[in-house]
């Protein structure tokens, strides 16, 4: 290796950063999307860039939008399935003027997270292909495990006085009895995406956008345009409220949820985050935003460093798989250049994660929130549209009607992950229920 | 006072603000977030010197690969185990194959494509016995490594060490160790095509195996190789015809004769013994091994096996008559005749171009060109015999393939070019497939 090419690579990573953190501003995009665009382009240009270089920009547009992606989350409520948990305490922030900080302690989250990649990882080589060939052959019920969680962990709420038990009973009940269905809707709509969707042969590489934009984005868009809310001016504090302990607790229940959901296919970030966060113990909003910002760190840098770790070479995430389709990751050497890549990546996007919700947070409280959800409803639609034809658009509205019921209903929106959980645990248990549907 | 988190005006002794609830004090300052970002250029910096410097992939044993290797880029380190083979469409050689074994267990490693040019060019062809340091795709069902780039193998070939033929014809199977590197000197007398590449005797005595990988890369080219004095470089194998059981007991023979009782009606395998005596009216011979001797009563017949032949033995220990005697009688009973053979290397050193001399003098090993009349043939299944007049005198020819004779008949004219050998004691042309040697009849 020669210093002009370790230049060339810094570039390339400072390229993908660039692409990555200005598509990550785009509400209800995810780099995933846009990935697969650039995959179809490298492979017809192959013969001209070094297939390093174009993992290395690959590498730089998902470390960007693992942090960048937080602005359209909590400025635009616009979520993905791993920033749907912070919606509701950043949403909290917001009201009280203190998106900023937010945002901040998000950023904070993912920065510790990408220490723990880049510093933890290759430490713990020996350790993590130890623990995942334990691990890989238990993998369907471990998944079943996390879905029965996820049920389980919801109890009825106590909802205050009422006129009589059964009346108590019927409204602790409602909400549970919603999250189920929510549940179910979302499974039986991840066993028709994945088995036999109606997205056209030549986008059906993007099925999955419509039903998790619709599940996650536009529901939460669609009860901001009918809920009343205003945005106050918003404040640039100097420091944020938190004390070292509380990151640092917040960074290990993060990290340890994220690498969860980095190993385990079908679980993600947001998943992996909030049952690190019952582990854990986590009290306050606080912690839980550093956590989160960890978790969601780890589980999509995480999962392209264990792809390159030596010995282990772990295919998870759409990027791993894309990477693996025109590279195989064949030295040390390599490693240290996507660790020295992911370095550099999580500094820029740090600090555009910063100073984006800087520009922002001065702005932000002058648009009309209504006006300011229609036009990110609209550029939702029109990516869907774009990225999935119509067929996509049908599947977005289902999925949104889905998304809505525990915004309605007040239950856990993570009923909705069932759309990836269910079908690849019945998958990698060897249950074929897409043929019982008449999906084959 | 203002609020740091949420901006807006409280009382100046405040603690916690009584509208967002931030605390006053206990804060983090965001400038030292902004160090703490700074610093993973420290990280940086010592990736992009780790990554300038490299780093070797660490060596996985065959033992610990399982299905989470499988597409993986793993690294092993072993010995190549047998001898290379390849698969061919129409001529071509589309993929090289060898087993590499580390000593706890084995695995194939094929070769495809540009990447077989490549080690043909730099001549970096694995052979039995090379020290492998491979890299590759793992792939998990098959329980292979695809070498996808020739750099990613460095071969270590351990020294030759010279032996004579008459030091291995006939050795013991406990004299040599498989895959010892030797080198021999000799000329080629016989040449045998199988699928798996060519059994050539040398000086009529010993067998070196040109494994086919070698011939249809072009490695090693036969017909050059049979037209010289040359010196082979290859591994040793002992090569048993006919692999033993488990069910027969190896034994001594000096202590199966003092246990007769013990031993009376089992299986027994002897590894190496010595014809002494041949009684083919009564399909007898004797052998002798570690200072005893056995009569060995053989069904089918004991024709292939003289006095002073080297055999592995396994049959029943049986009482005949009151005599002690080994029966070779059952479906899995064998007499053999195992022995050393030589593993050709992708290499040998030609010491003596030899010529074809027209009428030449019938010293053996010699390379002569005779041109005569057919005065008599005999075909076999695989070869003919030939009886030539030429230069007022006949000649013996044998033909090692028949398929090398075209309009065979007494009175037409000949021409001859073979290598002389003995045969029982005569001189006699010995026409090899493969090498320069013809048989050309002019009808």
């Amino acid at each position: 290796m020669t210093i002009g090419y370790l230049l060339m690579a810094i570039a390339f990573v400072l390229i993908g950063s660039l692409i990555g953190s200005a598509l990550s501003m785009l509400p209800g995009l995810h780099v995933y999307n846009v990935i697969g665009f650039f995959l179809l382009f490298y492979f017809t240009a192959s013969f001209v860039l070094d297939p390093m270089f174009m993992v290395l920009m690959l590498i730089g547009m998902l470390v960007s939008y693992a942090f960048v992606f937080t602005i359209p989350s909590i400025y635009f409520s616009a979520p993905d399935d791993s920033t749907m948990f912070v919606l509701m305490p950043s949403l909290r922030y917001l009201k009280e003027g203190r998106g900023h900080e937010a945002v901040v302690l998000i950023a904070t989250g993912a920065l510790t997270g990408l220490f723990a990649i880049v510093l933890f990882v290759p430490l713990f080589m020996g350790p993590l292909s130890i623990v995942w060939d334990i691990v890989s052959t238990h993998l369907h019920w471990i998944i079943g495990a996390v879905i029965a969680y996820m049920l389980l962990s919801e109890f009825p709420k106590d909802f205050g006085r009422h006129k009589n038990p059964l009346h108590g009973l019927k409204e602790g009940w409602k909400t549970i009895m919603a999250g189920y269905l929510t549940f179910f809707l979302s499974s039986i709509l991840g066993l028709i995406t994945f088995n036999k969707t109606i997205v056209p042969a030549n986008h059906a590489f993007q099925s999955l956008m419509a039903p998790l934009i619709g599940l996650f984005a536009t529901s939460s868009i669609i009860l901001n345009l009918i809920s009343k809310y205003e945005i106050p001016e918003q404040n640039i504090p100097k420091s944020i409220d938190s004390t070292p302990q509380e990151i640092l607790h917040g960074a290990v229940a993060g990290s340890s949820g994220g690498l969860f959901a980095a190993f385990l296919p079908a679980v993600t970030a947001g998943v992996g985050g909030y049952m690190a966060s019952h582990a854990f113990a986590q009290k306050g909003d606080k912690s839980f935003l550093v956590s989160m910002g960890a978790s969601r760190v780890v589980y999509y840098v995480g999962a392209i460093a264990l792809f390159f770790l030596p010995v282990l070479h772990l295919r998870r995430g759409a990027l791993a798989m894309g990477i693996n389709l025109f590279f195989t990751p064949e030295s040390v050497q390599q490693f240290y250049l996507v660790d020295m890549g992911i370095a550099i990546a999580g500094i820029f996007a740090f600090f555009v994660v910063i100073y984006a919700s800087k520009f922002l947070a001065k702005r932000i409280y002058k648009i009309n929130p209504k006006a300011l959800n229609l036009i990110v409803l609209g550029i939702v639609v029109a990516l869907v549209y774009f990225m999935t034809s119509w067929q996509g658009l049908i599947i977005m509205s289902v999925a949104t009607a889905i998304g809505l019921i525990p915004v309605l209903f007040n239950s856990r929106r993570s009923h909705c992950l069932a759309v990836i959980l269910v079908p690849i645990w019945l998958n990698m248990s060897g249950i074929a229920l897409g043929g019982f549907f008449g999906l084959w | 006072m203002k609020c740091p988190s949420c901006g807006r005006e409280i009382p100046d002794d405040s603690e916690i603000c009584p509208y967002c609830t931030a605390s006053i004090k206990h804060r983090v300052k965001i400038r030292t977030i902004y160090v703490i970002a700074i610093s993973l250029v420290i990280l940086v910096a010592s990736y992009g010197v780790l990554a300038y410097y490299g780093g070797e992939v660490p060596i996985t044993k065959i033992k610990d690969l399982g299905l989470t290797d499988n597409y993986n880029f793993i690294r092993l380190h072993g010995k190549v185990d047998g001898y290379p083979w390849v698969y061919e469409n129409d001529y071509q050689v589309t993929s090289f194959r060898f087993k590499l074994n580390d000593g706890t267990g084995s695995v194939t490693i094929k070769v495809y494509g540009d990447v077989i040019k490549r080690m043909v060019e730099e001549h970096k062809i694995p052979a039995m016995g090379d020290t492998v340091d491979i890299k590759g795709t793992y792939m998990y069902s098959s329980n292979s490594l695809i070498l996808n780039n020739i750099d990613y193998i460095e071969i270590e070939k351990p020294e030759h060490k010279g032996v004579k033929i008459d030091d291995i014809f006939n050795a013991a199977p406990w004299e040599y160790k498989n895959g010892d590197k030797v080198f021999v000197n000799g000329n080629i007398t016989s040449v045998r095509e199988f699928s798996f590449g060519f059994i050539c005797t040398i000086d009529e005595k010993f067998d070196v195996l040109i494994p086919r990988a070698y011939y249809s890369l072009h490695i090693l080219n036969i017909s050059e190789m049979g037209s010289a004095y040359l010196q082979f470089y290859g591994a040793l194998e002992f090569y048993q015809p006919v692999a033993p059981s488990d069910t027969y007991k190896v034994v001594n023979l000096p202590d199966l004769l003092s246990n007769t009782e013990n031993y009376n009606g089992s299986y027994v395998r002897i590894t190496w013994a010595k014809v002494t005596d041949r009684n083919i009216l009564n399909n007898t011979i004797t052998v002798y091994s570690n200072g005893s001797y056995i009569p060995v009563y053989v069904r089918n017949g004991v024709k292939y096996y003289a006095p002073g032949d080297y055999v592995e033995i396994q049959g029943r220990f049986i009482n005949y008559k009151g005599n002690w005697e080994i029966s070779v009688s059952h479906t899995n009973d064998f007499v053999t005749e195992p022995r050393w053979e030589l593993i050709e290397d992708p290499t040998y050193k030609v010491l003596d171009k030899k010529e074809y001399v027209p009428n030449g003098p019938m010293k053996e090993f010699s390379l002569v060109e005779i041109k005569g009349t057919i005065v008599d043939y005999r075909i076999f299944s695989y070869s003919v015999s030939l009886t030539i007049w030429a230069n007022n005198q006949s000649y013996m020819v044998y033909v090692e393939n028949k398929a090398m004779v075209k309009n065979m008949d007494y009175g037409n004219s000949v021409v001859i070019k073979g290598i002389v050998t003995l045969y029982n004691g005569q001189p006699e042309i010995k026409v090899r497939p493969f090498t320069n040697d013809v048989v050309e009849v002019e009808v």
